[in-house]
């Protein structure tokens, strides 16, 4: 066990080697000149020089790399061009915000798609299954930042039950349309997954034996089938991370939520390209993070696996 | 992952109930090959179809107080903020979109199936660097990822497609190489080899025809994901740029109208969701009658 931790822990250190190697090529693929940015249209040639020099940008190529690593290792992730101050420091700032929508949209996840999946799954070919099978086949289908502008349209523009987007206390109000945004699909999918893992499991040997033994159906269901079904629901929770973290900016943008998906955005516009980037590996460490304790923990939740 | 556990064969349905759920997924497959090639005519043939230029600004488009107009009968949709016909605009754009999908789905799907199925085959530090690499690429944030990337190269048409199509590949490679490792151990692969039959021909003739099903409903699949893509880069404003018509960037553009004219919103994302549907109902019926009875 601690060995397959130990060589999944070591491939993640790999894998985030990588990222930043791609990071780094993308950064310095980048056509322009940063120092010329720096400096201004007006700067002389001496000045861009200068600057140049001072960003280490006259060094052979494998010694920026060198830098560039040293610099994450010390969890320097260079200057925003736009606000002048260090980037790592930047992110964390929104970071907060981000991390209650991220959970604000898991908490939608399993409201919606949990008692939906689980139901439609109980009454196969109902009618809740098969409105919830329309719904969920329509809400994956839906582009999230036309969700948001529809939820705002409707629920804050024409009925003004919510604010038109921004960040305020208190905060539940201000985070229910973005988190829901952030959500819906997610528990669309969560409602299929669902949905067809219970019905894998209910037709097992075990849970003929649960029945059998005069269990009533609201136990064999609570204390059979939903640990199984929880298995696969926490893996792929971990696994959202990532969906999350590429759901935010879209979100943010819409909704106005100061976080580090709309702070990226604005870089974007701004061409900040080391805040893009900064925000980039900070998503993609997160991931890479993520897969790891899932990975971790799949032995540990399911017992059949640690056998191995 | 395997398990101790002895697969339980599933208890065998009676064909009254699986001959239904087969016509119903043709009933599905038909419905949605239709609508899908209709969308894909409307695109086509909008230049001939829309009734105005969608790039006009009519002088007549807008209200005394320049606010978009309402349905009249020269603009059966009205008009958007900067007095387009609202129609036009609607028929013209779902073009980049449907061009960007399909290419990048094509080309993801060959590289993925190509790459998988040499992952699957071979083993060894081929699997390893292959799916290793396919890991990396998942790990980073996809919108975020992309729209670095287009931030660095410029947005266009191509370089979106060439984005979109180098990280998607890696969920078709990952379903192939798990589909390959099972089709290796079987005994008409043994024969083949016994046979003298070279990695490439044994990889090109006997293991891609078999993963050929789940690639085609992965690509389809991949279409409805990168269309979703696209329209939200455009909404962004890192894909596709105005003035050219795009149902994403039409969102985008007109947000600031819904209250005056919510149609400017509403008809655009109708348009992206009943493409996205017909193309993932194309893709889940497909899947639902090769499916093995």
């Amino acid at each position: 066990m601690i060995r397959h931790i130990l060589t999944r822990l070591m491939w993640s250190l790999f894998d985030l080697l990588v990222i930043v190697t791609i990071a780094f090529a993308l950064t310095y693929l980048l056509p322009g000149d940063p120092a010329r940015t720096i400096a201004g249209p007006h700067a002389s040639v001496a000045d861009v020089l200068r600057i140049r020099r001072q960003l280490g940008l006259d060094a052979p190529l494998y010694v920026q790399y060198g830098r560039y690593l040293w610099n994450l290792v010390h969890l320097n992730l260079g200057i925003s061009i736009e606000f002048g101050t260090p980037v790592l420091g930047d992110i964390l700032a929104k970071f907060p915000a981000t991390a209650l929508l991220a959970i604000s949209g898991v908490v939608w996840e399993l409201i919606l798609g949990l008692p939906l999946g689980v139901m439609s799954a109980i009454r196969r070919e109902g009618v809740l299954d098969k409105m919830s099978s329309v719904a969920s086949m329509a809400a994956i289908a839906m582009p999230q930042f036309w969700v948001g502008i529809i939820l705002l349209f409707v629920l804050a523009f024409k009925l003004q039950w919510f604010p038109l987007g921004g960040y305020g206390t208190p905060v539940f109000w201000y985070s229910f349309l973005p988190g829901l945004t952030l959500g819906i699909g997610g528990a669309a999918y969560y409602q299929q997954l669902i949905r067809s893992r219970v019905l894998d499991v209910l037709p097992q040997q075990y849970v003929a034996t649960a029945r059998a033994k005069g269990l009533s159906e609201r136990q064999v269901l609570l204390r059979h089938v939903m640990p199984q079904v929880l298995t696969t629901l926490i893996t792929q929770i971990g696994m959202d991370a990532g969906y999350f973290m590429a759901g935010v900016v879209v979100v943010e943008t819409v909704f106005g939520w100061p976080g580090i998906g709309l702070q990226a955005w604005t870089a974007i516009k701004a061409l900040d390209v080391p805040l893009v980037i900064g925000t980039v590996l900070f998503g993609a460490f997160w991931i890479v993070v993520a897969n790891f304790v899932v990975d971790s923990i799949y032995g540990l939740l399911d017992p059949r696996i640690r056998l191995r | 992952m395997s398990t101790a556990i002895p697969e339980i064969p599933e208890a065998p349905q009676s064909r009254r109930r699986l001959v239904p759920r087969r016509r119903r997924a043709y009933i599905t497959l038909g419905v949605s090959a239709t609508l899908f090639l209709l969308i894909v005519a409307v695109a086509v043939f909008a230049p001939a179809i829309a009734p105005h230029n969608p790039d006009r600004l009519f002088p007549n488009g807008l209200t005394p107080s320049g606010n978009p107009l309402g349905s009249t009968a020269e603009f059966p949709l009205g008009t958007d903020q900067f007095g387009r016909d609202e129609l036009s605009r609607l028929l013209w754009g779902g073009r980049p979109a449907l061009l960007i999908s399909t290419l990048a789905s094509v080309f993801s799907s060959v590289v993925g199936i190509t790459l998988g199925t040499a992952a699957g085959y071979f083993g060894g530090w081929i699997d390893t660097v292959i799916s290793r690499f396919v890991n990396i690429l998942m790990s980073f944030p996809l919108t975020l990822f992309a729209v670095a990337i287009v931030l660095i190269v410029s947005p266009s048409v191509t370089n979106l497609i060439v984005i979109i199509a180098a990280i998607y590949w890696t969920y078709t490679a990952r379903l192939v190489r798990a589909e390959v490792l099972t089709l290796r151990e079987q005994e008409f692969i043994s024969a083949a080899q016994a046979i003298g039959c070279s990695p490439w021909r044994l990889m090109v003739r006997h293991l891609m025809p078999n993963v050929l099903d789940t690639v085609i409903v992965r690509s389809v699949l991949t279409m409805a994901q990168v269309f979703l893509l696209e329209s939200g880069l455009s909404y962004l404003g890192v894909g596709v740029q105005p003035p050219t018509p795009d149902w994403g960037l039409m969102i985008a553009q007109s947000q600031n109208y819904y209250g005056v004219d919510p149609g400017l919103i509403i008809y655009p994302g109708l348009a992206i969701v009943i493409t996205v549907m017909t193309v993932t109902q194309l893709g889940e019926s497909y899947r639902a009658l090769k499916r093995r009875a």
